[in-house]
């Protein structure tokens, strides 16, 4: 029990969702128009999430894997406390710092520079400004963004934007960390990068969600990967089990699009 | 020790906890806004003192000169009025849009979105204190005295921020499931400006409908402050009373609908 860093309890995750439908023949073109107008549309439930259940150790690199749209982000973002399930929890324990994107953790403070947005960054994920102060001047160090820190974050590259958010990662010790495809975009220097950043988060014995589309990367750190398919668990083992069977299975399946019923 | 991730929705005492643990959310979002918010005007942050003194003009010249009002210190009659309602009108107004204006960056982070209509209040607080050092500049200026009255202002001000507050909590969570609302509010808190005794006193109200008139909670909210700060007199007990109790209910419905809610916000943006 003590050794559980993330439980996953029968969650379950429903959409409402609207569709907006419209008719494209020039006949009804009138019926098109009065739909458009008053924004007529069906509503229908779309079930994100299906009796998602799992347990992570403390210290566990684990992997996951699926399609797009299988529900890989959707859960990240359950357990980040982003979406509260329809049914089941999840439990924790010790701080969480979610990673969706390069960029978009710095918001619409593209105007501020990379030094005032490692504060907005910390603020946001619950720290107070006297604790940033101490890891301040080692995260702009190990971002190597130099001078560039000082400059607008709109001027960065996503690289940039990347370096300075592991650098935060690094500095702000989560402990559990889950990186949403953030590891597969960047030039090969970052790409090399991505490997050392995961070492170093293994140093400090942080619990590590890794979703990825790329199975080199998730053969080359994860033991353990989670197979997820239209919102289920397809599968859940160890790597060398898993991974072969996934990659048969995308080598098969030809743009198969996904029923919302 | 393993525990809920959404453990804050389960009891408001543990909601107001995770509050003050992101309370820095609300001084960095209000130093954002006092920073840039009068940034590179020539006139710069006097813009505090002019915004609501040309809003006043205005008023002034069109009731008192072109509709002939005759009241004794008709401006600073109008500006308790204006004053009291620049405070509920923008508390409300930015309060139903504070979440929605997130955007995409909910997805981003997690934090109690309760913070941003709090720093909605506190944005508007700031704008006010403005206004109230007008107000007594203009009292100074017309040699009108303080009474001991003037002690109320600090409770009459708790019932506006608990206005403030409660509105723009109710206004938040309607405006992300009813896109249009802010279009429907505008209009609807305008007439509500209009139909209350903020323009004019409420002696101009014929008799027979003068009792349902006094239910306009914001009928004892200014004249009460009229009284204290104009006139020096005590509240307007009988219409005061409204008033607060209304403060204390729009909080409270704001409040637990809001923290009832929030758990849903981020399916439904």
């Amino acid at each position: 029990m003590d050794d559980q860093a993330v439980k996953v309890e029968n969650v379950s995750l429903k959409f409402k969702l609207n569709l907006t439908k419209s008719k494209s023949s020039a006949k009804s073109f009138f019926f098109l128009l009065s739909h458009k107008i008053l924004n007529i549309s069906e509503r229908r439930t779309f079930l994100a999430l299906d009796s998602i259940s799992f347990e992570i150790k403390k210290g566990e690199l684990l992997g996951i894997v699926g399609r797009n749209g299988a529900g890989k982000t959707t859960l990240a973002r359950i357990i980040a406390g982003i979406y509260t399930p329809s049914i089941g929890r999840v439990l924790v324990n010790g701080k969480i710092n979610a990673l969706f994107s390069l960029g978009g953790g710095f918001q619409q403070n593209v105007e501020f520079s990379g030094r005032e947005n490692i504060y907005s960054y910390c603020i946001y994920q619950g720290y107070n400004k006297s604790k940033i102060d101490r890891i301040v001047d080692g995260v702009i160090e190990f971002s190597e963004l130099g001078d560039f820190v000082d400059a607008p974050m709109k001027t960065y590259s996503a690289g940039m934007k990347g370096r300075l958010i592991f650098s935060m990662a690094t500095y702000l010790k989560p402990d559990i960390i889950i990186l949403d495809e953030v590891l597969s975009a960047g030039d090969p220097s970052f790409q090399k990068k991505a490997g050392n950043i995961l070492e170093i988060f293994k140093s400090h014995g942080a619990t590590i969600v890794f979703i990825s589309h790329s199975i080199e990367m998730i053969k080359q750190h994860c033991k353990r990967v989670i197979w997820l398919d239209n919102g289920k668990i397809k599968m859940d083992g160890l790597s060398q089990d898993v991974l072969p069977v996934y990659g048969d299975f995308i080598g098969r399946v030809k743009g198969v699009v996904r029923r919302i019923s | 020790m393993l525990s809920d991730v959404n453990k804050k929705f389960s009891s408001p005492f543990l909601y107001l906890r995770e509050m003050w643990r992101y309370r820095q959310i609300v001084l960095m979002l209000f130093r954002n806004r006092v920073l840039s918010a009068h940034k590179g005007k020539y006139l710069g942050n006097l813009w505090y003192f002019l915004d609501p003194l040309f809003q006043l003009l205005v008023w002034v010249f069109i009731f008192q000169f072109v509709f002939r009002i005759r009241r004794e210190n008709y401006p600073i009659f109008l500006f308790c009025g204006i004053t009291c309602w620049s405070f509920l009108g923008n508390s409300w107004r930015e309060g139903c849009s504070c979440v929605t204006g997130m955007g995409n960056f909910m997805f981003e982070v997690n934090f109690p979105k309760m913070l941003l209509v709090v720093n909605v209040v506190f944005i508007s607080l700031y704008y006010i204190a403005f206004q109230i050092f007008i107000l007594f500049f203009m009292l100074y200026v017309a040699k009108i005295g303080l009474t001991v009255n003037i002690l109320y202002l600090p409770l009459v001000i708790s019932v506006m921020v608990l206005m403030g507050l409660g509105g723009g909590m109710l206004f938040a969570v309607i405006g992300i499931f009813i896109r249009d609302f802010p279009n429907i509010l505008k209009p609807a808190l305008r007439l509500w400006w209009f139909l209350s005794p903020a323009l004019y006193s409420i002696e101009r109200i014929p008799l027979k409908y003068r009792d349902i008139f006094k239910l306009n909670p914001l009928c004892g909210l200014f004249q009460t402050v009229r009284n204290i700060v104009l006139y020096g007199k005590s509240p307007t007990w009988d219409t005061f009373f409204i008033t607060v109790i209304f403060g204390i209910a729009l909080f409270a419905i704001g409040f637990s609908i809001f923290y009832k809610i929030e758990p849903d916000f981020t399916k439904n943006i």
